[in-house]
């Protein structure tokens, strides 16, 4: 008995050591206390400190009772600079932006679930009609926070109906330390974050509530929507987003002012094969316009079918089926889908007439623009019903010179808005393009530009050199008028 | 020759010390690779068997990671260590996974999805029938990921990940209860409650679609696991089971590895293809402990 009672007591101190001190990684000789620990944190037990590590490993470590943090060093809090002003925001992050009645902005939060609406309130238009012309945004908003530029991420462009004033919506950082930030940046180059508090808000949540009882890992379960495009029309928000648990096809249509109320339905794409096979898909971008006087989502999704649905069948729980009207190619994804109006010439002495169409900016094409009297000709039948192997096929549209746009947005009657990566320097740009003309003059050499060449005498080389010199102006490039 | 309690004691407690000391030093040796630095810890589907049509991945991180660019790190190569996913902007051809602005990630950026690029997946589509799906039934891959990638502590990935698999033909089989086996945990015990699929089921989606009810519909707190490559889910219950009726509600949106959901298939022939559960969310399972 004695023997057993000595063994019992010797085990108990081992059997102690081994649950509660640490398997640790690391070298104790290191763990001076005199060490200065750059950029991590010290941890400490009873005997002292033990390890200089990463604050993610200290949180881990502590977790599992190893020992106490001992003051975090100062860099932590230098990562964010004085300059950066770090207001109450109503949302934890902006994937998405919308403009919709009055002014108000639409903030689709990806992180918190929710949409946010910002009642920006009257604002006095701008009748005046100036082009964007600025370089190198990223280097600009990263002078503004002072911070790497590595560290910011352009998620959004909206440009205010009313003042035409550019809205972006801005990541800083990575990941859980991530903070968005709504800018607004005017034709000079100006940037300003917007003053939150100045403005009343309102949200809705989106909740698909996981399910906190059941844990995996210790954890609990990690389901998100990341949302990847919002809409108003008509008095609700369209909002389409991507499960990172589920292939699902859920379209959201939340009335505005918001009730706390939701519908969702799926949606099916046809695909454009003989056997007419279907499939849940989501949504990638999308825009509402009105189809041969019927209110319908025109959506773009992965691998480029553009598919219409009308709003009505938009019941919740409902299973709908989308009609595919065009393809733009395989290899592909659509960025934005752009309704807007640009003037139109129809002949020689007739008077511009406004034409409705829609633009599609594309990962690995140009942009696609259609006009709208076309899309509602062909929604009038039954949809692209067979394959069109690697070709565009239905709706036929006007394969427009704009590439790298990573995001656009209706800027006035005379220019689209664009934030564009220059091939070259790898910088994004935001630039006017515009309407009609959906290019950059000086992207492009040409013959006009060499010294030795004359317009033809004329009215034809006349209304050429007009057109050259308001592309120069547009650009601001007034030295190199013709 | 009698022997000393003493001394026995002392020589005990010196083996043991000794023993300790050796058990210590392998504790401290084994985790030291899985301490020192982020590294990936699994990949989900554990199986090695992977369907033709398969839709996701989900790679856990032993830490938060930096988001934006983690995509360009996975790398998948075939038998002839060919990389098959290129990210080529100047070409038409895209990658295998689909690529989103925003990477998608669970909260704690610990876990990120991968979704491999549906148009090759689905039937009939443009890209399916012209490029064929990114995975050849009958071959060997080998997704690799890189070190290139960086916590958000700023260190890099201590090691190379490599996880192979064959791809086997495609899996057009909806999920269906009516060849699942529920296996009911006996009374006041902390057994598992278990239900064998016969079909590997999507492990994030079990998680989140399958809960475990009382008689008055209260939600049992416990912690899931899997087993046989997630062919096998099991709840082991926070509290011990008892006597009484339970119920286990299963979302219809549960999808196997394919996208096929309880409600049918992933792509269906609308001619031949019913859908079932259409007007319902979840399907219950009642069972007495």
């Amino acid at each position: 008995m004695g023997f057993n009672k000595f063994f019992i007591l010797a085990i108990i101190p081992l059997v102690l050591l081994m649950g509660i001190t640490p398997a640790l990684p690391f070298d104790f000789t290191h763990a001076e206390a005199t060490e200065i620990c750059i950029n991590k944190v010290w941890i400490e037990n009873l005997k002292g400190k033990i390890a200089c590590v990463t604050s993610t490993t200290a949180v881990v470590l502590v977790e599992r009772g190893w020992g106490t943090l001992i003051g975090e060093q100062t860099d932590e809090e230098t990562m964010e600079p004085s300059s950066m002003k770090m207001q109450d925001v109503p949302f934890a992050s902006i994937s998405v932006m919308a403009f919709g009645p009055d002014n108000v902005l639409f903030i689709g939060d990806s992180r918190d679930s929710k949409i946010v609406a910002i009642e920006l309130g009257e604002a006095t238009p701008n009748t005046e009609s100036e082009s964007y012309n600025i370089f190198d945004l990223e280097g600009k908003i990263s002078d503004y926070f002072q911070i790497e530029q590595s560290e910011i991420r352009v998620m959004d462009l909206k440009v205010h109906p009313q003042t035409k004033v550019a809205y972006l919506a801005v990541h800083v950082g990575f990941s859980q330390e991530k903070t968005s930030h709504i800018l607004t940046i005017d034709v000079m180059g100006n940037l300003d974050e917007i003053d939150y508090s100045a403005f009343s808000s309102s949200s809705i949540d989106l909740v698909d509530p996981a399910n906190e009882d059941i844990v995996f890992w210790g954890k609990t379960p990690a389901r998100t929507l990341t949302i990847t495009d919002i809409d108003y029309h008509k008095g609700n928000i369209y909002l389409a987003g991507l499960s990172n648990e589920e292939f699902s096809s859920a379209l959201r249509k939340i009335p505005y002012p918001f009730n706390g109320e939701y519908e969702t339905s799926s949606i099916e794409m046809y695909h454009t094969t003989h056997n007419q096979m279907e499939t849940r898909a989501p949504i990638r971008t999308q825009a509402i316009l009105e189809l041969n006087g019927v209110d319908s989502i025109i959506a773009g999704y992965t691998c480029t079918p553009m598919v219409t649905i009308p709003i009505d069948s938009l019941t919740d729980g409902a299973l709908v089926s989308g009609k595919t009207i065009a393809e733009i190619g395989y290899g592909n994804s659509p960025i934005d889908v752009l309704p807007f109006q640009a003037f139109s010439f129809s002949g020689e002495g007739s008077e511009p007439v406004l034409e409705e169409l829609v633009l599609v900016t594309n990962t690995h094409r140009g942009a696609a623009l259609f006009k709208v009297s076309d899309i509602e000709e062909f929604n009038q039948g039954e949809g692209l019903t067979t394959p069109s192997g690697f070709n565009p096929a239905g709706v036929e549209y006007l394969p427009v010179p704009l590439v790298g746009l990573l995001h656009v947005d209706d800027q006035d009657e005379q220019f689209i808005l664009g934030i564009q990566r220059d091939v070259e320097s790898g910088d994004i740009d935001l630039k006017s393009f515009r309407k009609g003309l959906y290019f950059r003059l000086s992207e492009f050499i040409n013959e006009y530009d060499f010294p030795s060449f004359q317009y033809p005498e004329g009215p034809d080389g006349e209304m050429m050199k007009g057109l050259q010199n308001m592309l120069i102006s547009d650009e601001k490039l007034y030295d190199y008028l013709h | 020759m009698k022997i000393n309690t003493k001394s026995l004691t002392i020589l005990v407690i010196f083996l043991i010390a000794v023993s300790g000391y050796t058990i210590f030093n392998i504790i401290l040796e084994t985790n030291v690779e899985t301490l020192d630095g982020p590294f990936v810890e699994e990949v989900y589907p554990t199986t090695s068997q992977i369907p033709e049509n398969i839709l996701r991945f989900y790679v856990y991180f032993s830490e938060p990671i930096k988001d934006g660019s983690t995509i360009k790190s996975i790398h998948i190569f075939n038998e002839d260590n060919v990389e098959v996913n290129l990210y080529d902007a100047d070409s038409s051809a895209t990658g295998i996974f689909l690529e989103t602005l925003e990477e998608l990630w669970s909260p704690d950026y610990q876990r990120i999805t991968l979704i491999l690029d549906p148009g090759r997946v689905k039937t009939g589509l443009d890209a399916n029938l012209e490029l064929g799906r990114s995975f050849e039934s009958g071959k060997k891959y080998t997704m690799e990921i890189d070190t290139e990638i960086e916590a958000l502590s700023g260190e890099k990935l201590v090691k190379k990940f490599r996880k192979e698999f064959e791809v086997i033909s495609e899996d057009r089989i909806p999920p269906n209860d009516d060849n699942w086996k529920i296996v009911i945990p006996k009374e006041n015990t902390f057994d598992p409650l278990r239900i064998e699929f016969n079909d590997i089921l999507d492990h994030a989606q079990m998680i989140s679609f399958i809960r475990v009810y009382d008689s008055s519909n209260s939600s049992l707190e416990g912690e899931v696991k899997f087993k046989n490559n997630e062919s096998i889910w099991e709840f082991y219950s926070n509290s011990k089971w008892e006597k009484g009726n339970y119920s286990i509600k299963v979302d219809v949106r549960l999808e196997d590895l394919a996208g096929n959901n309880i409600q049918g298939k992933f792509d269906r022939d609308i001619q031949t293809d019913d859908l079932q559960y259409l007007d319902q969310k979840e399907i219950v399972l009642e069972f007495t402990v």
